[in-house]
This record gives C-alpha cells, structure tokens and sequence, in this order.
C-alpha cells in the first residue's frame, strides 16, 4: 500500500479531490479561500468594482434590449442571481436555461418561479436523442452522465448573448473558489474558454470527440460548440463570477429566495447527502455525485459539510457524522431513472461504475472485485480522519 | 512512410493521476487514471505512456491491479514506468501487456540492467526516461539520487547499451504549456540513434508543428495540452498534417469553422 | 471454434487475447500440446530475439507440433511480429540460427539510410503486393504499429502480401495457404488492427 491518504485538517476534503491543493500544515486551498472570503477581501471595494462594471452596461429604461445574461438551472444559486440583479440591482436580465437531463417536477416549478419575478427566461430543450446520446457515451466513457449537460450549461449561453447582443454574463459563485483550486483561478473573476476546458468538468473529453457517437454530425451538435475566438472578439463578451463581488453564503440566499416563490424538497433529503436544498432540478444527478465518488473517495455529503465547515456553521467533528452518514451512498433512485432513461440494464451501468471505482482507495477481494457491506456499500481503505 | 506520434502522458502519484509543473512537489490532482485511458483510446491515440513518478521515492513498486486496469482500456501500444528495477517487474508489466517498460533510476544506478533486459526481452520495449533540467545555461540529468550528471556526458555514456527509445523530458518546460525546449532537441537529436519521444511544454498544436518541422524529432508526449486546453490530439495531428508531416489520421469529420 | 495463443515466453499473449475477446473469438493461451492440436486456429504471437524465441520454442517440444499441425495438417494460422519473423530459414539475432523454415527467406539487422532511425517504431502505412491480393485489398493504405530492428528479406516474393515503406521495402505481411503473418501488431493497431483480426480469422476458419 502506499502513503496514508490526507485529509485537509480544517475541513473534509480528501488529497485526490482534482484541482485541490494543500499548504504545508495540510490546510487546503478551499479552506484558505474561504479565510480570504471571510477576513481578507474588502468586500465594500469589490462591490464598488461591481458597480462600475455594471454601470457600463446597464441600459436605461427606456431603451430595448437586456442589460445582462444570467445563465439559470432553477435551482437555489442562480434563481438568487436572477433575484439579485433583478431586484436589487434593478437590471433587466435575460435568463437562460440549458435544459437538464430528467427535470424534476420542483425544478420546473422553480424554473418558471424565476420568470413570475419579472424577467425573460428562455428555457433550452435540446435536441434529446442528440443529447441522449451523449449521456450514455459520457457515462461509459468517463464516467459522467451529465457531461453534455457540463458541456451545454457553459457554451449555450455565450452563443445567446452574442445572438441578442448582450455584453455582459453573470455566473455565481466561482467552483475554485468555494470548492478549491489553483491559486490563480481561486482570484480569477471571469469565466473564459481557457476556464471551461480546464475547470468545466469535462473530465478531459471535448465536444470534437462526441461527433461521429452514434452518428452524431457537427451540425447536430451545434449548440455545444463554442463559438470562435474571432466572434468572441467582436462580441466584445465579459463574463464575470458574482461570488467575486459578493460574500457567497448559500443558506442565506435561499432563505431569501423561499420568500420569492423558490420551493425546497420536502420528504427528505436529495439522495447522496444531507440537505434538501441542492440540485432539485435533476432528477439523476445522485448517479453523477456517486461516480464522483467512487473515483475520488468523496462524495456530495462531503461537499456540502465542507461549506458548512467553511462558513462556520459545523465543526469538522459534526461535520464528519454526518459525510459518515449520508456520503457515498449507492443512488438507488438516481440508478433506476436512469435505467430508464437510457435503456442500460442495472448489471451494465453497475459494470460501467465498477470500471471507474479506483481500486487503491476501495477495498477489493482476492479476485479484483469490490467488497461491500451488508447495506451494499463500498468499504474504504482509508477511513476519513 | 513511418508517422509522428502524438502520445498523452500519464502521470500517476499512487493514488490518481496528477499534474506537475517543472517538477515541482505540489502538484496538481487531475482525475482518474482508467477515465483518461477510456479516453484516449476512444481517441484513436498513438500510444499511451503511463507513469507512476513517487514509486522510487516511495520505494515501492507500482500497482499492477491499476495498470491492469489501463491497459484493458487500451488497443494501442502501452509503455508503463514507475520503480522498475527488475527482470521480475518487467516481466510482471509485459505479462499484463504492457508493451514498453520506462526506467529512469535504474539507468542511472546500474545501466548494465538495460544490456541484460534487453537481451531477455529484446530492446524494442526498452524505453529510457531522460529528463533534462536546464541550471546556468547547461543541461543535467534531472534526478532524485542526489546526483549531478551533465546531460551531454550522460548521453554519450548511455548510448553505448542496449535500449529500443528515449523520453526526453524537460524539467523547466514541464506544465508550463508555452512549447517544447526545441534547443534541447537540438543539442541532443544527432547523438541519439533510436526514435525519441519529447515531452514538455506543449499548450496548442502550433507547439508540434514548429517541433517536427524544425527537429528531426518524429515523436511528442504531452499532459497538460490534454487537461487544460480545448486541443485534441486530432486538432493536434490535423494541424501538423496540415503542415505537410506524415500523421496518423482516423477518419473523423470536423467543423468546417476553426 | 477455439484459436490457441502459443505461450514460449515470449511475451505479448495478454494483449492478443484482449483484441480476439473484443472480437468475440474464445481462445486459450496455451503450450499444452493436445489443446493446441484440438484448436481449430495458431496464433503464435511474440517479441523479442529471434535466437531466445525458437530455443524456447525447442524447449517447449512445440517445433515439432506446430510444423505437423500447420504444414502438415495445413491448421490455419496467424502469426504476429516475432512469430512471423521465427516461420524464416534463418535469423541472425544475435548471431545465425535456424528457424521453423516455412517461409522462404531471412531475417536480417535492417540495414536503412543514416537519417532513420532504429527501430523502427510507430505507425506505417501498408501497401498491397501481387497481382492476385484483393483480399487484402482493404487494408491498403491503412496505418498499422510497427516496432521491430530485424526484417524479413523473402526469398519468394508470392509470400509477401502486405509492404511497407521505411527507408527500404519492409516485409509487412506474408501469406502461403493456410499461413498468414504480419511483422506488425494487429492487436495494438486498434480499429484497423481488429478488422485485420477479424477478417484473417474469419477466412481462415472457413478453411
């Protein structure tokens, strides 16, 4: 066996989260961003900076067109953006929505929640066999059933605003930021195309690699192509992160947003963790956080105890009850929407997750195979500490 | 006529796949090493290197259930490095199907191995892992045995044994994806008579085009090119065929733009 | 049917067995002689020394059998790189040394221009030879892997089916009755290595 697999001393992320690094006395860069986040930055001078950009392109009232893109999904985070820009910045934003895989019936109510706050939305239902397609070789071949949608959520957006000729994009919270990731792209403040290809989760495959998959053509795949540097240019596009400007707090946005018509889960926590507030909008999303963990050893439960720890809410003690409780869990209702969905059998996706389960970090029997427990879980070779 | 390689670099710390630049200690977690296998051999790549780089240090030898497991992924030639020292674990990497076997410290420690694996296994899955790490202006063998070796007195020393190719490295263009160490090549391309693989510094296609067409190179690894950039090897190997250098092209249709 | 991998130590029978399981056909990797006689095809696959190669072919006791199997009983057979390199009269790695001796001809140190570099290592393209080789017609052009210092110089050129180019004319593929081999690797060729596979085998079990 090799060395002892380390764990972050302030919060619970494992060494083979990808993109994480730690310092010297085993602190991680999502810990040392969160210290940024709550005692260093000058978070009066950054909303200042906000401001001025904004203020070169809002519109007045009495002009056509949209003074922003908010890429939405309906869930918490980008309903709050909407929200955000709407209300308290009085802009007129342009909401776009790349649709996800299997919507849930509360992500679609939270979807047209957003348009009843009084902004356009338009919601992308794509070409399903195209993307279907896509689903079933992104799960087979890195382990990913939403890798298209990774791929649409990021491109479609930057080919509308170009086609209605807004200026200005607004994403959230930046993922290096609250979940770690190289010094540069922690401070980093604009979501570029170098951006999506190293940070998009596209796991290292590219939208030239799908066409030719089941057939696909180029033109079939249109709107996962990004456009050109040359239009981008003369788009003149700036795409920023609004947790750069704006101390990121999830649970204090959604208890904002509940009062504006955002709707949680009410039976339970969503499967793979917790809480009953993140990624109501996909119904298979569990199968894409347990893929996650089989190959890393962490799971969705572990995200959300992490940003708990981070925002001082939980200790690491409770927050390690509760990744022992709830993390890593075989996504029985995720598996079955997506048994039907994509017509696979439960041996063959078994098959697919048992071939990305990294062997070093599970326990495995005298023959290669997996051990479980009695509850069918997998066993790790290096227990959290 | 025999075509250039475009071959991903693999590099593995025991438990995933990371990404180093320059060598240094901290480096970057990239991901799972069957995905990227998955992908690459869906990619119609050339060949495949995979290399677990803290086995030595670790002193330990590199897990064969992982190799394994990248391997089956792979209908492409495979080259597996990683704290070789033995006829043993060379045997133990072929019976799995490894094609090549990569050796670094070994080469350095006692290059008669190199003579008596070859003779056992025949050179042509020999492969030496040279890494040139550029201090003042003048070139060493990068290495973690504490030992300063000027490249040029190394090169001439280990041409006399037997071994099928070379990975030439270097250290100060590792990660850093602003093109290869051309001058490197330069310097060394007529002293070495097997086919040489370069690695390091890759960050678009332009990078392999100026490196086939100003060396006599006919071989590039690359890592970061794959993680970080939109390129493809395609891209890669599109651009350079473009270029006139024979590619190794598996039909696949390609947006007309770009 | 049930093809035998020939095992003599000679390396490479793990990857030859992936690409015949992708392509559906059951095989055993075997040196045992009543398997290999109640196969229905050899595969005799290899890399290495021509010299290391046939002692441990000797060693085994399979010289013998496999000349009976396939010359005399006329089994189908495929061989792969050092296994078709081995079927020459004589090879000189490292010094002279008699081979099976089915195909006509040598195997010989490349002797190739200053510029190029040994061995020759990578993808080739292969061209068809003969008159009569549409068979093979469609593996024309394609690009197959290529890693070996010796080649065979044929002495009959009927037996040569596929060339390539490097430097000098190299001896890609030979083919006598039920007797096909390739310098390359088919198994590491992907796509085009497996349709190779598949055809040759198909073929020639029909034989």
């Amino acid at each position: 066996m090799a060395y002892q697999l380390r764990y972050c001393t302030k919060c619970l992320f494992p060494e083979t989260k990808p993109d994480l690094f730690f310092d010297e006395s085993g602190v991680c860069s999502a810990c040392k961003a969160a210290e940024l986040k709550f005692a260093k930055i000058d978070w009066k001078q950054r909303e200042k900076d906000f401001r001025t950009i904004i203020d070169q392109f809002k519109l007045r009232d009495d002009q056509i067109g949209y003074d922003c893109l908010i890429p939405v999904s309906g869930g918490k985070d980008s309903t709050y953006q909407a929200y955000f820009i709407k209300e308290v910045y009085g802009m007129n934003p342009l909401c776009v929505c790349f649709e996800t895989t299997r919507e849930t019936e509360l992500g679609r109510r939270n979807l047209s929640n957003i348009s009843k706050m009084g902004i356009d939305v338009i919601h992308f239902h794509k070409n399903y066999p195209a993307y279907r397609s896509m689903v079933i070789e992104g799960f087979k071949r890195v382990g990913d059933e939403m890798w298209p949608n990774h791929s649409g959520i990021f491109t479609l957006p930057i080919l509308v605003a170009i086609k209605f000729n807004i200026k200005l994009i607004i994403w959230g919270e930046n993922p290096q930021q609250e979940y770690g990731g190289p010094w540069e792209s922690i401070e980093n403040h604009t979501l570029t195309r170098k951006w999506l290809e190293e940070f998009g989760g596209l796991l290292g495959n590219r939208i030239q690699d799908m066409i030719g998959v089941d057939g696909l053509t180029v033109k079939e795949l249109t709107p996962y192509f990004y456009p050109t540097e040359e239009e981008l240019t003369r788009a003149g596009l700036v795409s920023i992160f609004l947790g750069h400007y704006f101390f990121w707090d999830a649970r204090k946005h959604l208890e904002i947003i509940e009062k504006h018509g955002f709707s949680v889960k009410e039976d339970g926590p969503v499967e793979g963790t917790y809480n009953n507030y993140e990624n109501l909008d996909e119904e298979m999303h569990g199968l894409h956080d347990y893929l996650k963990f089989v190959k890393y050893g962490f799971g969705r439960a572990t995200d959300h105890a992490c940003i708990d720890i981070r925002n001082h809410r939980i200790t690491r003690e409770e927050g390690l009850k509760l990744v022992k409780k709830f993390d890593g869990k075989y996504p029985k209702l995720a598996v079955k929407a997506f048994i039907e969905y994509s017509g696979l059998s439960k041996e063959e996706i078994d098959s697919v997750i048992n071939s990305f389960t990294n062997p070093v970090l599970f326990k495995t029997k005298a023959d290669g195979t997996f051990m479980r427990n009695k509850k069918g879980d997998l066993i790790r070779n290096f227990p959290i500490r | 006529m025999l075509k250039c390689r475009v071959i991903p670099i693999l590099t593995f710390n025991g438990f995933a796949l990371i990404k180093t630049k320059q060598f240094a200690t901290n480096a970057r977690m990239v991901g799972n090493a069957v995905q990227a296998a998955r992908v690459f051999n869906a990619r119609n790549v050339d060949e495949l290197v995979f290399l677990d780089v803290y086995a030595s240090d670790q002193n330990r030898k590199i897990n064969l259930n992982v190799v394994r497991s990248i391997i089956n992924e792979c209908y492409m030639p495979v080259g597996i490095g990683g704290g070789i020292s033995s006829i043993e674990d060379i045997h133990n990497l072929l019976a799995i199907g490894a094609d090549k076997v990569i050796l670094k410290n070994v080469m350095i420690k006692n290059p008669n191995f190199l003579n008596k694996a070859a003779n056992i296994f025949g050179n042509q899955c020999i492969t030496l892992s040279i890494d040139a790490h550029k201090v003042d202006g003048e070139y060493y063998l990068y290495n973690r045995l504490g030992k300063t070796i000027l490249l040029r007195d190394f090169i001439q020393h280990i041409s006399k044994y037997n071994f099928g190719e070379i990975i030439l490295n270097s250290v100060n263009h590792d990660g850093m994806m602003e093109g290869f160490d051309l001058d490197l090549i330069k310097m060394f391309e007529k002293n070495i008579k097997v086919p040489i693989v370069v690695v390091g510094g890759a960050g678009n296609p332009e990078h392999f085009k100026q490196l086939f067409s100003e060396t006599s190179v006919e071989a590039a690894g690359a890592a970061s090119i794959f993680y970080f950039t939109q390129y493809t090897p395609q891209d890669i190997k599109i651009s350079s065929s473009n270029s006139g250098k024979p590619m190794r092209i598996v039909n696949q249709s390609y947006p007309q733009v770009n | 049917m049930i093809i035998s991998i020939i095992k003599y130590g000679m390396g490479n029978v793990a990857s030859v067995k992936k690409a015949l399981d992708k392509l559906g056909f059951p095989s055993v990797i075997t040196d045992n002689p009543d398997e290999i006689r109640q196969s229905d095809f050899i595969l005799l696959p290899g890399v290495g020394s021509f010299a290391v190669g046939m002692e441990n072919l000797h060693l085994s006791g399979l010289v013998e059998l496999l000349t009976d199997e396939v010359c005399q009983r006329k089994k189908p057979f495929l061989g792969i790189c050092l296994g078709m390199q081995l079927l020459a009269d004589y090879g000189h790695e490292p010094h002279k040394i008699k081979g099976l001796g089915w195909i006509r001809g040598e195997v010989v140190k490349m002797q190739l221009p200053d510029h190029l570099r040994i061995p020759h290592l990578g993808w080739n393209n292969v061209q068809v030879v003969g008159l009569d080789n549409h068979f093979f017609s469609e593996f024309s052009g394609k690009d197959y892997y290529f890693i070996h210092s010796y080649h065979l110089k044929a002495k009959d050129s009927e037996d040569v089916v596929l060339t390539a180019d490097y430097g000098i004319p190299i001896v890609a593929a030979v083919r006598k009755n039920n007797i096909f081999a390739t310098q390359f690797h088919p198994e590491k060729s992907q796509n085009a290595g497996l349709a190779l596979l598949n055809k040759v085998i198909k073929l020639n079990a029909q034989m």
